[in-house]
């Protein structure tokens, strides 16, 4: 399945690189683990105990070889999220929502349009950005598809801003612990095509207001 | 018996007597260790359940409100009441003193004091849990702890307060006894590792509890008095508390940790009959991450509204704290090149912690990385990684270490082939349960879920059953360690020919330690000097051993 959003895109690429390099070290561990075991067992004395001299090379080497392993992953980490929080910051004509998170519901509420609940309707290929605050704990709006989440805080917006290509159903999630229903705090994002879209709006603001979705 | 004892009754108070008041660090050990068996015994209960209602993605075998109650118990009281203290208090507290060469720790009534302070913060903690219990989770975030949870908040955080103190008084203890009480001749460079790992995780226990301390006091005052601290309503930042939180509660990572690789090297050495490779590395890097690990509590915050500058200055600095991490890995590994490696059971349970611990620090860089971070934060994919490192890394360490000297502790071999049979059936039953967890967290499952959308069930049910299998091989150590109390006094003042002090004095140690003051002429690990083999009796007498 390709990735919905270019975010998602981003965290497929990392994520794998990830996996392939951490599944090799991984895998170099527990075959040198093993290798050395069944070669060195006391069973099969090999005669030859001397230890290892000029031991500070191969320390000062692997410290070196992960230094620079650890830092390129850093780096590639954090341009990913630069480009996360450059598009927060910086995305031009948006659209707009509001969402406010309540013990267990997610409110949304469009710019000049319709309101609902746990559920949010979107163009695809349209940047939103949301606007979210919390009236009671701490939430976090998660959709796992999308690979994005972030925290939503009592007395404090945050922002967040995706685009999605892919139109279809897309299950939301809370991701932060926030008591009892906490885990049916769930609702959907529908993506729509822009045409639909206008669609569904039309229709939602010539009904009166209303929750249905 | 003869007729001039006293009658039973009034021996065995005499007995307890003895126990409750004893300032010998290693009776405190003892008290210590069946202390923190029983907390291990409950919160394993209570995970249990959490994993037999997770079988099913409806919430259908306890309510939401028992639910939360039971993850929380189990967190609280594993964290709290077993992890931190594990290691250093038992193992720790019983070999501190023998491998220094020392009659007792600096302070032996503060070592009492700790174990009494530690007792009496469990009975509050307990005290909450029988009451009802909390459903806050172990973090506490404000404001749902200080406001909205309708738990024993208060009582709790004055128990976890207590656990503290107690840690506290014992890194205090291990700080100066490592400073003070060296043998002549044991200079710095010439103790053992796990000597190193836990002078550093004393320094920790000093430096970060206090913190801890502090901010559960506050969330305490908060709740009772609503001064408005981390309550934005009333002008205060939920924020500053996962701030003061994890500035604790990272470090503690290495609290629980660092002595389960101090272990790690003791074991590795003695059955590779090999000088540990690198020994400045190994022990600095102790201390680095110590030191270093102060300075990433950040990264549990990427997606809470940090700054973005923030983040990045968190990322790196956790990259960094990896790096000693990983020295210690290539270390141990280099260790068993040309060595004469002998496959006992505390050798098992310490290549099971190389193993397990590389995937857990491996995974954790999944989570320093940033972007990569905005999706598995708060997923399962958290909860695998951590239990990789506490339960695959820090539970299999003390195992081993338990094995490793339970015949100095009690004079007594344990039965090898069951003990052979337990550490597998506890390295497959751990990966069976944690490694389905990565793969839930990759699809998204978030973490504290009662019911779940149902495409994560199959993973779950893997979970579930590699519990049970994990399960079972936890009870059998319970049996066959206490089974060879039963057996005569045999296993001999070094069983595995291995070097270090505590092993130059008699299984179990007089109450003094030593009968006259050891000194040290070699540096640590000097297996050159010892037998290349250890003596084949072990497993001959195992054999005979019904267990
Ligand atoms: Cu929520
Ligand atoms: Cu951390």
């Amino acid at each position: 399945m390709t990735p919905p959003t270019p975010t998602a895109a981003r965290f497929e690429l990392l994520f794998w690189s990830l996996t392939a390099i951490c599944s090799f070290v991984t895998l170099v561990v527990l075959i040198a683990m093993v290798g050395l075991v069944l070669r060195f067992h006391h069973a099969r004395d090999r005669g030859d105990a001397e230890p290892i001299r000029h031991h500070n090379r191969y320390e000062v080497a692997w410290t070196v070889v992960t230094f620079a392993v650890f830092a390129g992953m850093f780096v590639f980490g954090a341009l990913a999220f630069r480009e996360l929080d450059a598009d927060t910051r910086e995305t031009e004509s948006p659209l707009e929502v509001s969402v406010t998170a309540k013990r267990w519901m997610w409110k949304f509420d469009h710019a000049d349009g319709p309101r609902e609940i746990d559920a949010l309707h979107v163009p695809a290929g349209r940047p939103i950005r949301l606007s979210m605050i919390s009236e009671d704990v701490i939430h976090s709006f998660f959709v796992p598809k999308f690979r994005l989440k972030h925290d939503v805080l009592p007395g404090r917006a945050s922002t967040l801003v995706f685009r999605v290509d892919t139109p279809g159903n897309y299950q939301l999630l809370c991701a932060e612990y926030c008591g009892l229903d906490h885990s049916r705090m769930r609702g959907r994002v529908v993506v729509m095509t822009p045409d639909d879209y206008t669609a569904w709006r039309s229709r939602r603001s010539s009904q009166p207001e209303g929750d249905t979705p | 018996m003869t007729a001039t004892d006293p009658p039973p009754t009034l021996r065995t108070a005499s007995v307890v007597k003895a126990w409750l008041t004893t300032t010998d660090h290693k009776r405190i050990a003892l008290l210590y260790l069946v202390t923190i068996l029983g907390f291990f015994v409950l919160a394993s209960l209570a995970i249990a359940v959490v994993r037999v209602e997770l079988l099913t993605p409806e919430g259908d075998v306890v309510s939401a409100e028992t639910y939360n109650r039971l993850f929380t118990l189990h967190g609280i009281v594993m964290v709290w009441f077993f992890l931190i203290p594990a290691i250093p208090t038992v193992l720790g507290n019983y070999l501190l003193p023998l491998m220094l060469g020392a009659r007792e720790l600096a302070f032996p009534r503060l070592n009492l004091a700790s174990w009494y302070v530690f007792v009496a913060g469990g009975l509050v903690a307990l005290t909450a849990m029988i009451r009802g219990g909390l459903d806050t989770g172990w973090t506490f975030y404000a404001p749902y702890s200080t406001r909205f949870s309708e738990g024993h908040v208060v009582l709790t955080v004055i128990g976890i307060f207590l656990a503290g103190v107690s840690s506290i008084f014992t890194g205090l203890n291990f700080i100066v006894t490592t400073h003070q009480l060296r043998a002549p001749g044991l200079s710095w460079f010439r103790l053992p590792l796990f000597v190193w790992a836990n002078y550093a995780t004393s320094v920790i226990f000093v430096l970060a509890t206090p913190v801890l301390g502090m901010t559960l006091l506050l969330v305490a005052i908060e709740r009772l008095l609503s001064i408005g601290i981390f309550d934005p309503d009333r002008g205060g930042d939920p924020l500053l508390f996962q701030h003061f939180f994890w500035f604790y509660s990272h470090p503690a990572v290495y609290i629980m940790i660092l002595p389960g690789m101090g272990v790690v090297s003791e074991v590795i050495t003695c059955f590779s009959r090999r000088v540990i490779f690198g020994y400045r590395y190994v022990a600095y890097s102790s201390l680095a991450i110590a030191v270093v690990g102060f300075f990433v509590w950040g990264h549990h915050m990427f997606v809470s509204g940090q700054s973005a500058l923030g983040s990045l200055l968190f990322s790196v600095l956790s990259f960094m704290v990896a790096v000693p991490s990983a020295i210690k890995v290539f270390s141990w590994l280099a260790t068993l090149y040309r060595g004469r490696i002998h496959l006992y059971t505390p050798m098992l349970y310490a290549l099971g912690v190389v193993a397990l611990f590389t995937i857990g620090g491996l995974t954790g860089l999944f989570l320093a990385t940033l972007a990569v971070d905005v999706h598995l934060h708060d997923t399962y994919f958290v909860i695998a990684h951590f239990h990789y490192i506490m339960v695959g890394g820090m539970v299999m360490a003390f195992l081993g270490g338990l094995h490793f000297w339970w015949p100095k502790i009690t004079g007594r071999m344990y039965s090898e082939r069951s003990g052979k049979v337990a550490a597998i059936a506890i390295f497959v039953g751990f990966n069976l349960t944690f490694f389905p967890q990565f793969m839930l967290g990759v699809d998204g499952m978030p973490r504290r879920y009662h019911s779940y959308p149902d495409s994560y069930t199959a993973l779950n049910v893997v979970s579930s059953c590699g519990a049970v299998l994990l399960a079972v091989g936890y009870l059998l150590p319970l049996v066959y360690l206490l089974a060879s109390l039963r057996r005569p006094r045999d296993a001999g003042d070094n069983p595995w020919a291995a070097t270090g002090l505590e092993w130059r004095t008699s299984s179990p140690p007089p109450p003094d330690n030593f009968e006259v003051q050891p000194t040290v002429e070699s540096p640590a690990y000097d297996y050159a000097s010892m037998p290349v083999r250890i003596p084949d009796w072990i497993p001959e007498q195992a054999a005979r051993d019904p267990a």
